[in-house]
């Protein structure tokens, strides 16, 4: 059913596409809705869509304002979250080894997220102050917040709160987001795995090249080891070489963040200068960078932060967030225009700004045109994953849905993130595209919340309305302020006018409801109706 | 087809067939250079430290380069499949490569360096920071050992933390971390072994975890630490890897630095080797095969020493073999920096312990 629904939307109405091709732009309430929830992750304002109706700005102008928001910077932690997968719910440490936070189970969520996101706030900083994107490579600066900021060796203001910009006090040199302990917790190397295992995460998220995707061959492998010896391996064998003639030279950079146990605290928290002239020694290699030769952490930063690859990179894994799918070959041109951008301007905002320009990031439905492989391969409805619902919702209904410290919405140890079509970093590496029955067992239960409270603040309660504006508890069906009132939800909700039937539906349904209850209990059923509309749940 | 055929930039004289060609025209700026550099540039570059059995000469850093071994590229890549060594190259890279020899379109590429903090340290700088970390003597396992076992001993309470020093001479205290009657707080686990076999005997230790006093005042064991010795009893040994300390100590101890370090002993010439580094104060050296006479209070006469900047990069000092502590810096890039001479005698005080 849900399917079919959002079969409908694909093939609904849109703006007409250029000729030939295969896919057909959103109109353009709908793609400013879709640049809102990408770059803001908050619906557009009445006022936003109103301006834009009037001719007072374009899609594009709200783009760029979007992208002045200070709501980008938050939207790009969770967006960068699902490329870099730090914002997991484990670490090889816990919580609760910290004493202050031994007797606090509401510090998990806050604690795991304050480690997990550092490398994401530090790049959001980077890209929403338009500073140069290489400085997330060479940056002597990090970002903490008030659950890890005090407890690691950094310059956290006593007693602060929220996230702020930190420096470390162990001696890390400046490598920007390759000097996080964010990071590194993240992808951590074993003792004896020499940060091979972390080096082949910094090709995979800045240069994306993934060694663990290379197709090498191990039958071949088989008859090649002579020696059960597995670092002499590394160093003859061929098919080992293949991958570690370029991997094991690149991970003599990281050995002041290699542990001498990698569960001690002390260990993993701070930075050990010491170390650094092992990298070289234990992996018997010299330093270089796919053939260049280099000098510690910052020599290696500033080779990844030069190399054609880290551009194009961020395009493509840009491409693929706001898509909402993988990148393949056929994307070429478009993620050319964007690399193309980025050279010319070596920031985030530029890269950005090409994508949504693009044909594919518009797109809104097929056209005849459109073959097999373009059906297959286009997302051109996105569905709200739980994150992108939970911050709609907050904005549109002040809803937080938290428990116990848990954001129910963001997480899995205790909430619905991944039932929610999420990403855990872990087992599921890129959101869901397509609707499933916990996707909407979730997307109901946060619907029927988010309505609760808007009611209950707004109608019920003595809150500023946000939502409901035109009308009071005294207006019914058939008035002008009723009539006002859905057409701003309408717009605000879906980024579409309200057609008559559907206002004749809506208030049939508020109808059936306010005689058994009461005019707010009737808004509440009705809200909670329209939110889950894959209108709403769609973009 | 027309347009595809007029995108191709050099005319296709080779088998590479000219169907291949991509548009847009796959181009050496956007795709070319990335590829040559990802797959054959730890083996063919002409900056490479280590060529792995490449010929010499046969390297792909620049258009041109790729260009004059066209033939070759074609036949050991996309014919053969004899490179990259090991393999692994995916379809839609053999399909861009095949475009970019057809007719793909040059350009000038990148050039980068690696670039390195300009160093902060003049020589005199660079002693002050080793007289910093050498302050406190060399870490040893013993040092450590001896007042842990002081310590765990003095306020386990025999429930916390559980395990007691007995064998295998293990404590474990739950990750929540549990508070002994006498009031200190320990969280996290040590494991320690005994062994004796052919090669001699060692103990040996792991760490993941502290404890702290009612000032807190923290014991940090935080890694791996060994000792032992040859049959013979000859060559006595250590290593301390990790984080080891107690605040409320002395010497290198009050630190709770951050090591990486082993030393050996030959009692018969009294000189102890040091390979490895810490830091304390602030300050990181590492000591490469630095030899120290602790009997004779000598100075060190062979070895390397290195110091950090603060930027992140060393200063490398070999010792002179004249037993004067001395020995010209070098910067990482390069930059020599003079004659720099060690203070060493707190190092050797404390390794005298093991020369006896
Ligand atoms: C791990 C090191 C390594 C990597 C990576 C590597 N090569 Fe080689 N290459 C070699 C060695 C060793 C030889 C000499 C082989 C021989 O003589 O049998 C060689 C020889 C060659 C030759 C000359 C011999 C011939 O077969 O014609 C070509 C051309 C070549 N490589 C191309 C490449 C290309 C192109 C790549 C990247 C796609 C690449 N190689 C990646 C090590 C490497």
């Amino acid at each position: 059913m849900i399917l079919l629904l959002f079969a409908a939307c694909a093939t609904g109405d849109s703006a007409a596409p250029a000729p030939g091709s295969a896919l057909a732009p959103l109109p353009d309430e709908r793609l400013a809705r879709r640049m809102s929830l990408d770059l803001r992750g908050v619906l557009p304002t009445n006022t936003e869509l109103d301006a834009l109706a009037a001719g007072d700005t374009t899609v594009n102008g709200l783009r760029d304002a979007f992208l002045d928001d200070p709501r980008f910077e938050e939207r790009l932690v969770q967006l960068l979250g699902q490329a870099w997968r730090t914002q997991v719910d484990e670490f090889l440490v816990n919580y609760y080894e910290y004493a202050a936070y031994a007797a606090r189970p509401d510090a998990e969520y806050p604690f795991e997220r304050g480690v997990g996101e550092e490398p994401l706030r530090l790049a959001a900083r980077v890209a929403a102050s338009d500073a140069p994107w290489p400085e997330i490579l060479t940056a002597d600066w990090s970002m903490a917040d008030e659950w890890t900021g005090p407890l690691w060796p950094t310059d956290y203001p006593a007693g602060g709160t929220g996230w702020q910009v930190v420096h470390y006090t162990d001696g890390r040199p400046a490598a920007g987001i390759l000097a996080t302990n964010g990071l590194w917790w993240r992808y951590f190397s074993t003792v004896s795995n020499f940060n091979r295992g972390r080096t082949a995460a910094i090709a995979r998220l800045l240069l994306c090249e993934d060694y663990v995707a290379r197709n090498v061959s191990v039958v071949g492998f088989a008859s090649e080891t002579d020696t059960t010896d597995v670092e002499d391996n590394l160093r003859t064998n061929p098919y080992c070489l293949g991958c570690h003639s370029s991997l094991d030279p690149m991970a003599t950079a990281l050995f002041g963040f290699w542990p001498a146990n990698e569960y001690s605290l002390d260990e993993i928290e701070s930075y050990h200068p010491e170390r650094e002239p092992l990298g070289p020694v234990l992996l018997d290699v010299e330093p270089a960078f796919y053939g260049q030769p280099f000098d510690g952490l910052p020599g290696l930063a500033s080779l990844i932060a030069q190399d054609p690859r880290f551009g194009a990179c961020a395009a493509e894994t840009f491409a693929g967030l706001l898509w909402r799918r993988p990148v393949t070959l056929e994307d070429r041109a478009e993620v050319d225009d964007a690399t193309a951008a980025y050279d010319a301007d070596p920031r985030l905002k530029p890269v950005l700004r090409a994508l949504t320009d693009g044909e594919r990031y518009r797109a809104g439905a097929f056209t005849s045109a459109a073959d097999d492989a373009t059906l297959t391969r286009e997302q051109v409805v996105r569905m709200l994953d739980a994150p992108l619902l939970a911050s709609a919702l907050e904005d549109l209904t002040g809803l937080d849905w938290t428990w116990t410290g848990f954001s129910q919405l963001r997480n899995d140890t205790w909430g619905y993130r991944l039932l929610g079509g999420g990403v855990d970093g872990f087992y599921q590496t890129r959101s869901q595209s397509i609707p499933g029955m916990t996707w909407l067992l979730v997307e109901r239960r946060a619907a029927e919340s988010a309505a609760a409270w808007a009611a209950d603040h707004e109608l019920r309660g003595t809150d500023t309305p946000v939502l409901f504006t035109a009308v009071t508890v005294d207006d019914s069906p058939g008035s002008e302020a009723f009539r006002a009132q859905l057409t701003l939800l309408s717009h605000r909700l879906y980024g579409e006018a309200p057609d008559d039937a559907w206002i004749a539906d809506v208030e049939a349904l508020w109808g059936a409801t306010a005689p058994s209850t009461d005019a707010a209990t009737a808004w509440e059923t009705t809200l909670a109706a329209l939110l889950q509309d894959p209108r709403f749940t769609s973009y | 087809m027309l347009v595809l055929l007029l995108g191709c930039a050099t005319p296709v004289d080779s088998g590479v067939d000219s169907a291949a060609c991509a548009d847009p025209a796959v181009t050496w700026d956007g795709w070319g250079q990335g590829f040559f550099v990802t797959w054959c540039g730890a083996c063919h570059s002409a900056t490479t430290p280590d060529r792995r059995g490449a010929p010499p000469g046969l390297d792909f850093d620049t258009w041109e380069e790729v260009q004059a071994h066209r033939d070759e590229i074609e036949r050991s890549v996309l014919t053969e499949a004899s490179m990259p060594v090991g393999g692994g190259l995916a379809a839609d890279d053999l399909t861009q490569l095949q475009a970019l020899l057809a007719c793909g379109e040059g350009g000038d590429g990148t050039t980068s360096t690696a670039q390195l903090p300009s160093p902060a340290l003049d020589a005199t700088g660079i002693e002050a920071a080793a007289a910093t970390a050498f302050a406190g003597g060399v870490p040893l396992a013993t040092d450590y050992w001896s007042v842990y076992l002081e310590l765990v001993l003095g306020h386990s309470d025999g429930m916390c933390p559980a395990g007691g020093l007995g064998a295998p001479y293990a404590i474990h205290a739950p990750m929540v971390g549990c508070t002994t009657e006498d009031g200190w707080y320990f969280s996290g686990l040590t494991l320690r072994e005994t062994t004796e076999d052919a090669d001699g005997w060692s103990e040996w230790m792991l760490g993941d975890g502290w404890a702290h006093d009612l000032e807190d005042h923290r014991l940090v064991f935080g890694g791996e630490i060994e000792w032992g010795a040859d049959t013979s009893g000859a060559h006595p040994w250590q290593t301390v890897d990790g984080t080891w300390g107690w605040e409320a100590g002395e010497g290198w101890l009050a630190e709770v630095p951050s090591v990486s370090l082993a030393t050996e002993a030959d009692l018969a010439t009294g000189v102890v080797t040091v390979t490895g580094g810490w830091t304390t104060g602030g300050e990181s050296v590492f000591l490469d095969g630095v030899d120290f006479a602790p009997r004779a209070d000598d100075a060190p006469s062979h070895g390397t020493l290195s110091v950090r900047d603060p930027g992140g990069a060393w200063y490398t000092v070999p010792l002179r073999e004249d037993g004067s502590g001395c020995g010209p810096a070098t910067y990482a890039d390069g930059t020599a920096l003079g004659e720099v001479c060690f203070d060493t005698a707190p190092l050797a005080a404390s390794l005298a312990g093991i020369v006896p």
